[in-house]
C-alpha cells in the first residue's frame, strides 16, 4: 500500500470524528449538505476526495465515500441476527441438565431464569431475522446498485435461509420433549419455543419461495440487459441488423410471424367436405358488416343466408336460378375443357354474380355421387379477390374432361 | 357464447394488427384468458390465421404462408419490426442507464416523464445520450433547437406510437410499459442468434460471488 501509517490514522480520525455528518451525506443530492459541527480534520476528507464541495455551499459525497458506504451497509445487512443454533441448543441442554441436577437444587431458580431468558432471546432473534429477510425481499435488495450484485445477494440469502430452516426444524417436538426429561416447567418453556418455531418455519418457507421467484426475475432481467447492451454495441460498431430476406419457413417460426394491420383474406379449401359450414362460419364470425351483407347476398342466391340478421342459417331450396345451368355446364365440360368462368361468360345470367354460380356449382359437384363425377378432377384456382374485401373464395374451377374420358 | 360486444371488440383490435396485453387492453385480455380464446380462434380459422398467445400477449399470426399476399405482408412487417430495433434499443439503453440497478424495462413498469427528465438533466452523459438518440431517423424532428424536455417528449412519443409504452396519465405524463416489450426481447433474442452476438461480460460473476460469500 502506498499510503503511510500516518495517513491511515488521519483518515481514521477524520472518519470517526465526523461520523454523524458523513452518515447523512447522499451522493445523489445535488444541493449538498452544510453542517455546524464539522471537526478540523474534515478537511482531510475533502483534500483526499472522499467528499467534495465546501461547507458554505454544500458538501457532497464522492464515489469513493459512496462505495465505502455500500460496503458497510452490505456487511450490516448480511450480519445474521441468530447465533449458531447448534451451539445454542447444546448450551441450552447444559442449562437444563444443571436445572435437573438434584445436587444443585439451591441454584434451580436462577438456572430456570437463565433458561427462560435464553429461549426468549432465541425466539426474538429468530423473529428479528425473519423480519430482516422479509424486508430484504420486499425491497429487492435495494441497497445494491446492479443486477449482478442483486443476483449474488439473492443466492447468498437463499442459502442462508435454507440453512436456517434446516437448523431450526432440527428442534422438533420430540427432541424438545426428550430434552425436558418430563419436567413440567421446562416443557412449558420448550413447548412455547416449538410453537414459535413452527410459525417461523412457515414464514421462512414463504421467504425462500419469494427468493426463488426473485432469483428467476433477476436472472431474466440480467440476461435481457446483457442482450440489449450487446445489440447496442453491435449497432454502434456499424453492423447491419437482419439485413436479409427470410424464407417462408424462417418467417413462420420467427417472432415476425405477426398478422399486421390490414385486410383479412380467407382462403377456403374448396376440396373440403365442410365447405358450406366453413362459409357459414366466415359469415357468422366476420366483424365487418359490409362483408356480412355481401355474403348474405351471395348466400341468398346459393341457398345459405342470414335471415333478418339473426344467426340462423336457412337453406333456400326453391327457385334456384342456377339449376338450369348445371346440366349444360357438365355437358360442355365433358365435351371439351371449359371452366366455370368461361361457361358463365357465355351462358350465365347477367343479373347473377359469377361468384354465386361458382360456389353453387362447386357445392353441387361435391354433393353428387355418380361415378363420372367421382372421377372428375377439379382444377381450382384461388385468388385474393380484392373486391370481396376480406373473403374469398375460389377463382374458378373446371372438370378435367381428359381424365374423365380416360377413366371412362 | 361470449358477450358479443366484447367479442367484436377483441376481433376488431386483433384485426387492426394490435397486440392485446393486460396493460393496453386489460378487459379484453381478461375476457380472452377467461374463455373467449376458443371463439376467437374459431372466428379466424377460416382465414388460416391463428390466435397466438406468447410472451404474455395475444396477437394474430399466419397458420401458413402459402399465399403470396400473406408472405409479402409478413415480409413487410418483418422489415418494419427490423427498422424499430435501433430506436427501441437506444431508448431502452438510456432508461437502463438511469435506473438505479440498471434493470431493463418490464411490462407494467412506470415511466414518469418529469422524473426521467430530472435525472437526464442531472447528468451530462445522459444529455449526450439523448442528443445521440435524436440522430436516429425514427426520432428525427422537423423542429430545430430542441431542449432536453422536447427531445425526451419526442422519444417517448415515438416509442408510444410503436406500442411499447402507453400513456396512463396525460396531465402528469406518466407512461406504462406494455406487454409488447416482451415481444421486443424475443425479437432481440432472434437477432442475437441470427448474428451470433455474444452477451458474455468481462466480469466473472462466479469469482465475484466467491469473494463476497
Amino acid at each position: 500500500m502506498s499510503a503511510s501509517k500516518e495517513q491511515w490514522e488521519q483518515l481514521g480520525k477524520a472518519l470517526t470524528s465526523n461520523a454523524e455528518a458523513l452518515s447523512v451525506l447522499d451522493i445523489g443530492n445535488e444541493e449538498g449538505q452544510t453542517f455546524t459541527n464539522l471537526t478540523k480534520n474534515f478537511q482531510f476528507l475533502i483534500d483526499h476526495s472522499f467528499v467534495d464541495g465546501h461547507n458554505s455551499t454544500g458538501i457532497h459525497a464522492t464515489k469513493i465515500l459512496d462505495d465505502m458506504s455500500l460496503n458497510l451497509s452490505l456487511v450490516e445487512a448480511r450480519r445474521s441476527q441468530v447465533e449458531d443454533i447448534q451451539d445454542w441448543f447444546e448450551r441450552l441442554q447444559i442449562h437444563i441438565d444443571r436445572y435437573l441436577d438434584k445436587d444443585q437444587k439451591e441454584r434451580q431458580g436462577e438456572v430456570l431464569k437463565d433458561i427462560k431468558k435464553s429461549v426468549v432471546i432465541m425466539k426474538g432473534d429468530l423473529k428479528q431475522e425473519t423480519e430482516n429477510l422479509q424486508y430484504l425481499v420486499r425491497t429487492e435488495f435495494g441497497y445494491v446498485d446492479s443486477l449482478s450484485q442483486k443476483l449474488i445477494e439473492n443466492k447468498y440469502y437463499s442459502r442462508r435461509t435454507t440453512k436456517l430452516v434446516k437448523q431450526i426444524t432440527f428442534m422438533t417436538a420430540g427432541e424438545l420433549l426428550k430434552m425436558a426429561c418430563g419436567d413440567t416447567l421446562i416443557w412449558r418453556i420448550l413447548d412455547g419455543l416449538e410453537n414459535s418455531i413452527n410459525s417461523i418455519v412457515n414464514d421462512l418457507g414463504e421467504i425462500i419461495s419469494q427468493l426463488d421467484n426473485m432469483m428467476w426475475s433477476f436472472k431474466k432481467k440480467n440476461e435481457r440487459a446483457r442482450l440489449l447492451w450487446a445489440i447496442d454495441k453491435h449497432i454502434k460498431n456499424g453492423e447491419a441488423i437482419l439485413d436479409v430476406e427470410l424464407d417462408e419457413e424462417e418467417l413462420m417460426d420467427s417472432p415476425f410471424n405477426v398478422k399486421a394491420k390490414g385486410k383479412i383474406t380467407a382462403f377456403i379449401d374448396i376440396d373440403s367436405e365442410n365447405l358450406s359450414d366453413q362459409l357459414v362460419n366466415v359469415v357468422e364470425n366476420l366483424p365487418n358488416k359490409d362483408v356480412k351483407e355481401l355474403i348474405s347476398v351471395l348466400a341468398n342466391k346459393v341457398g345459405v343466408y342470414d335471415e333478418d340478421g339473426s344467426k340462423e342459417k336457412i337453406i333456400k331450396k326453391k327457385d334456384n336460378p342456377f339449376l338450369k345451368h348445371r346440366k349444360e355446364f357438365f355437358k360442355k365440360s365433358l365435351e371439351g375443357r371449359i371452366c366455370a368462368s368461361q361457361y358463365w361468360d357465355s351462358n350465365g345470367d347477367m343479373d347473377l354474380p359469377f361468384e354465386s354460380w361458382l360456389i353453387w356449382i362447386h357445392r353441387n359437384i361435391l354433393s353428387m355421387n355418380t361415378k363420372s363425377i367421382e372421377n372428375a378432377h377439379l382444377n381450382v384456382v384461388k385468388d385474393d379477390f380484392d373486391q370481396f374485401d376480406g373473403v374469398i373464395i375460389i377463382r374458378d374451377l373446371s372438370i378435367d374432361s381428359y381424365k374423365q374420358k380416360r377413366v371412362a | 357464447m361470449p358477450d358479443m360486444t366484447d367479442f367484436r371488440q377483441v376481433l376488431n383490435i386483433l384485426q387492426d394488427g394490435q397486440m392485446i396485453c393486460n396493460v393496453t387492453h386489460p378487459n379484453e385480455f381478461n375476457s380472452l384468458r377467461e374463455g373467449m380464446e376458443k371463439d376467437v380462434e374459431n372466428a379466424f380459422k377460416p382465414f388460416e390465421i391463428n390466435l397466438t398467445f406468447k410472451y404474455g400477449l395475444y396477437y394474430l399470426s399466419y397458420a401458413n404462408l402459402n399465399n403470396k399476399t400473406d408472405l409479402t405482408v409478413t415480409r413487410d412487417e418483418f422489415k418494419k419490426i427490423r427498422d424499430d430495433i435501433e430506436p427501441v434499443i437506444a431508448f431502452l439503453i438510456i432508461i437502463m442507464k438511469t435506473e438505479v440497478d440498471g434493470s431493463p424495462l418490464s411490462p407494467g413498469d412506470i415511466i414518469n416523464y418529469d422524473y426521467l427528465l430530472k435525472i437526464i438533466n442531472s447528468e451530462n452523459s445522459y444529455q449526450v445520450d439523448l442528443e445521440n438518440i435524436m440522430r436516429i431517423k425514427a426520432f428525427s424532428s422537423q423542429k430545430t433547437q430542441l431542449n432536453n424536455a422536447d427531445m425526451l417528449n419526442r422519444v417517448l412519443d415515438v416509442i408510444k406510437d410503436k406500442g411499447y409504452i402507453c400513456l396512463k396519465n396525460k396531465s402528469k405524463q406518466i407512461y406504462s410499459v406494455t406487454g409488447k416489450i416482451r415481444y421486443f426481447y424475443e425479437v432481440s433474442e432472434f437477432i442475437k442468434q441470427h448474428h451470433g452476438i455474444s452477451t458474455e461480460d468481462t466480469i466473472d460473476e462466479k469469482e465475484q460471488e466467491e469473494m463476497l460469500v
